[in-house]
């Protein structure tokens, strides 16, 4: 069997475990990301949620109680967020704190408000405040002819209730003839991306009075979306915010996409394909993982081994035998106590089974386990979805894993 | 003017109207929800050979294994002929088999013994403790398609429906019923509809009709829970072979495995509830004939009220409770003339408990035309043309399946199908179409997306209706036929009532999907309602 040695394995290759990669490269760590898929990206907006939908996350995120954030601490959360910003200019994808430390709103597809912390770049944000935008600036929705994902109408319907007293208007836009029918959208924003389509887009594009806020899907481009942006926006007159789509949300998949070759630049090795699938233990340390391969098994030697497998939708967690467990050290899971969900399926107390996870000690490690740090939705005790935190808790647990465990074996 | 009210679009309603019409009287159907909202669309969709009541309630058996023969006949549109079989396992009684044959010898279910080894080649996934396998004409009835046939074979003689109309008293004549009084639940206007007769058909709510006109019926409302698998874990209907009990018939329907059932008696018919511990004792006893029921994947839970009627000296459990029906002239029984009432029976035998129905009001209203419901194809068949113009868009498996599940709206669907994008798929599970969807969005008026399930079985497969629930009430506000305002609470109504059943069913398999859709719709819709 192949063996090859690391100071740092990290297995998971989403947000939290990325960000794990990161700090402990960043403390001089040789580190290894092992892999399956890639993460949630393909089902997030792009935007980091902080915390809830109050002005200050800060404040917010206070008053918690068995919150990954509590074991983490406010100050951890932001030198994280700082790291994450940081990082996201570097990678080309700038993602910017505002200013004020509160949350920004953002339009969801169909029309409703929500709120986050880091809008993705692009993101359409609004201002609900009248004192904040006394003038009500109009918007436009605009809808791409043929895409079934979206509706500007809807949209526009949803503002409406959302902001009384703005003027929303709605339109479609026909995409250019010969466009192949049932695209899906990541081959329309590929096919943004290349300048004849794009011209010929443009050309459909009505100009709207200045100060307008233009909102339209989010399918203006992959990787190059900033230039397929700005162009829209020119086009326009005025500048276009984008609203994600339910799923693939190309938000999310610029993030990976970048993300993924930020790390390697930074000297992480990102192997995707690899299952984890087992480990071996010396007094109470973790020395080497086994991952499955398509090439066969391989041995990986690790000093330290940082757990970002996601919850549910992750594979982090299964159910076995009606209970929930962890899918690759078997560690301890906290049940849910009671009921397993809400029967409302929008319930402002979230669902019991996704606060599920595995509890650790103030260094994210698992009870009796030295070097093993976990970060990230397989952590017990959040619900990101009724919180407004995933993105929130998988930078700042994972940022804070990568450091312990870097700082560790250095 | 109509001459009778009936109250119910379940099967039994739906089956008098048909009757009544094809004998010449004038009727109205009127249904608190959408067709079928109740009983006939809340049960795990078997058509009954007869075999599993021939022990306990012969007349039943007897009962069904009449009406199975004549439903494969009337309804080709509606009954998937699948076949079935009782299945002995080692654990079970082996003296039950000999009563159990006998029993269905003498109720006229045909059953013929099964080489066991063949049985396991062809159903691969049932439990290596089989130790017999009986062959009966068991088949899955769609009941949504059954229903709305005997509807639409009704208004084409001239029978009116009205939907989503509550009754909340009838007129009163003295001592006799005149007609009924009822709520929209859509608009809230409230309207009389006066009538020479009035037919309870109102299934598990027939009790509170009859309370209206100060009669008490000594109904019961007997809950069952059911599971919904992924996939065909079996290709026929598997039967155990030992007394009925909890957790022991699976009925594989379209892409999907129904496990039935539990009896729990409960206080109101609106009672749905889904207690885990019967979604336990369903996954532990289905498991024992199909193993795989243990750890495949569990769609969701649903509850269901039948309709039992409870005479003088019945046991104390509603498994002894017959599954025969009963017609009540009230006018005799309690001195209320022009109401008519139709108690217990089953789905299987809707048509027999029709036809006694309207043999009782056909005596009552002078008319003396006999019953002709067995005798003519509810539907015509679809016209081939048709079917190949529909051929020409979905394929011919598809064109089929299409024509089944529409056959009076074939015509609307062909036009949709042919519009741009008409052929589009939206629910790739069940492989349902833009152009279906909006011919049956269109025929309705502004239906909810449940309503849209029933007919097409959109969101029934894998996603519950989280990716295509989306979609559709998206493209139904581009097609103008919902508006644009209300496309966000369509898609919300859809997952809110799949949820219910999902969160019944946890946690198993299903887990990873629920936590999908919640965290889509709570990224749609801004986060929980805090």
């Amino acid at each position: 069997m192949k063996t090859q040695s690391y100071d740092v394995i990290v297995i998971g290759a989403g947000l939290a475990g990325l960000m794990a990669a990161l700090a402990a490269r960043e403390q001089g760590a040789e580190v290894a990301v092992l892999a399956e898929g890639g993460g949630a990206f393909e089902l997030s907006s792009g935007c980091i949620d902080l915390f809830g939908a109050t002005e200050s996350p800060w404040t917010a995120m206070t008053g918690l109680r068995k919150h990954p954030y509590t074991l983490l601490g406010a100050a951890a959360v932001r030198e994280a967020v700082s790291a994450f910003v940081a990082a996201s200019g570097r990678m080309g994808l700038p993602y910017s704190e505002p200013a004020d430390g509160r949350n920004q709103v953002t339009v969801t597809a169909v029309g409703n408000l929500r709120t986050t912390y880091l809008p993705a770049p692009g993101a359409a944000v609004i201002r609900p405040d009248p004192a904040a935008d006394p003038g009500r600036r109009p918007v436009a929705v605009i809808g791409l002819q043929g895409m079934k994902e979206f509706h500007p109408g809807v949209v526009a319907e949803g503002l409406k209730r959302a902001l009384p007293g703005t003027p929303v208007t709605a339109r479609w836009v026909p995409l250019p003839a010969g466009t192949p029918d049932d695209l899906q959208p990541v081959q329309l924003a590929r096919l943004l991306e290349e300048p004849v389509f794009r011209a010929k887009l443009l050309q459909a594009l009505p100009s709207v009075p200045a100060g307008t806020t233009v909102l339209m899907p989010a399918v203006l481009g992959l990787d190059g979306a900033e230039a397929v942006r700005a162009d829209v926006s020119a086009a326009l007159g005025a500048p276009v915010g984008e609203v994600p789509l339910l799923s693939p949300s190309l938000p999310g998949l610029r993030l990976a996409t970048r993300l993924y070759r930020y790390v390697q630049r930074r000297g992480v090795e990102l192997c995707m394909g690899v299952q984890a699938a087992g480990a071996a233990a010396e007094g109470g340390r973790i020395t080497t993982v086994t991952g499955q391969t398509v090439g066969g098994p391989v041995t990986y030697r690790a000093g330290a081994v940082i757990v970002a497998t996601g919850g549910l939708l992750g594979r982090g967690l299964e159910v076995r035998d009606r209970t929930l467990c962890e899918t690759v050290f078997d560690l301890p899971v906290e049940q849910p106590g009671g009921p397993w969900a809400d029967a409302d399926l929008l319930s402002v107390r979230g669902h019991a089974f996704v606060r599920a996870g595995v509890r650790t000690d103030d260094w994210l490690r698992p009870e009796g386990r030295a070097n093993l740090y976990i970060c990230g939705k397989l952590l017990a005790g959040y619900d990101p979805y009724a919180e407004g935190c995933g993105g929130g808790v998988a930078i700042a647990s994972g940022w804070r894993a990568g450091g312990l465990a870097g700082g560790a074996v250095r | 003017m109509q001459r009778v009210v009936v109250i119910g679009g379940g099967a039994t309603g739906s089956g008098i109207l048909r009757d009544l019409a094809m004998r010449g009287i004038p009727a109205v159907l009127v249904e608190q929800g959408d067709l079928v909202h109740g009983t006939s669309s809340r049960y795990h969709g078997l058509l009954h050979s007869g075999g599993r009541y021939a022990v306990r309630d012969p007349e039943s058996a007897r009962e069904c294994a009449a009406e199975n023969a004549i439903l494969r006949r009337i309804a080709p549109f509606a009954v998937e002929p699948c076949g079935g079989v009782f299945l002995q396992l080692r654990q079970d009684d082996p003296a039950y088999r000999a009563e159990w044959l006998a029993a269905c010898r003498r109720a006229g279910v045909p059953v013929e013994l099964l080489d066991l080894e063949r049985l396991r080649r062809e159903e691969p996934g049932i439990s290596p403790d089989a130790v017999a396998a009986y062959r009966v004409p068991d088949a899955s009835v769609d009941g949504f398609r059954l229903i709305s046939g005997n509807v639409a074979a009704a208004e084409a003689l001239g029978a009116r429906t009205l939907t989503y109309r509550r009754v909340t008293g009838l007129l009163m004549d003295g001592a006799r019923v005149a007609g009924v009084r009822l709520q929209s639940e859509r608009t809230d206007a409230s309207e009389a509809l006066e009538a020479d007769l009035v037919i309870n058909a109102a299934g598990a709510w027939t009790g509170q009709i009859a309370a209206m006109a100060g009669i008490h019926l000594d109904l019961v409302a007997d809950r069952g829970v059911l599971l919904v698998y992924h996939g065909r874990l079996t290709s026929r209907v598997i039967n155990r072979l030992r007394p009925p009990g909890n957790g022991d018939i699976f009925v594989p329907a379209g892409s999907v495995t129904l496990l039935g059932t539990t009896a729990t008696p409960v206080e109101s018919p609106d009672n749905l509830e889904i207690p885990a511990d019967e979604v336990a004792s369903l996954l532990r006893l289905g498991a024992e004939m199909l193993p795989a029921a243990a750890t495949s994947r569990v769609l969701r839970a649903f509850a269901g009220v039948r309709p039992l009627f409870k005479a003088k000296g019945d046991g104390a459990s509603t498994r002894d409770l017959p599954r025969t029906y009963q017609v009540i002239d009230h006018a005799g029984a309690h001195g209320v003339e022009g109401l008519v009432s139709i108690i217990g029976g089953k789905l299987t035998t809707y048509r027999e408990m029709a036809e006694k129905t309207v043999d009782m009001a056909a005596g009552k209203l002078g008319v003396t035309a006999p019953c002709r419901t067995a005798a003519e194809p509810i539907l015509p068949p679809p016209e081939p043309a048709l079917v190949r113009s529909v051929q020409a868009f979905v394929g011919p498996a598809h064109a089929a399946a299409l024509a089944e599940r529409h056959p009076a709206h074939l015509t609307a669907v062909v036009r949709e199908l042919s519009a741009p994008k008409g052929s589009e798929i939206l629910c790739e599970c069940e492989q349902v179409t833009r152009g279906e969807v909006i011919a049956v969005a269109r025929s309705l008026g502004e239906p909810s997306l449940s309503d849209i399930r029933r007919r097409t079985r959109l969101g029934m497969g894998t996603c519950q209706g989280a990716f295509c629930g989306y979609r559709t009430a998206l493209v139904l506000a581009e097609a103008g036929v919902a508006d644009p305002a209300a496309a966000p609470g369509l898609m919300l109504e859809m997952q809110a009532e799949r949820w219910h059943g999902v969160t019944a069913a946890l946690p198993g398999p299903e887990l990873p999907g629920a936590e999908l859709t919640y965290a889509l719709y709570a990224g749609l819709f801004g986060g929980s309602k805090r």
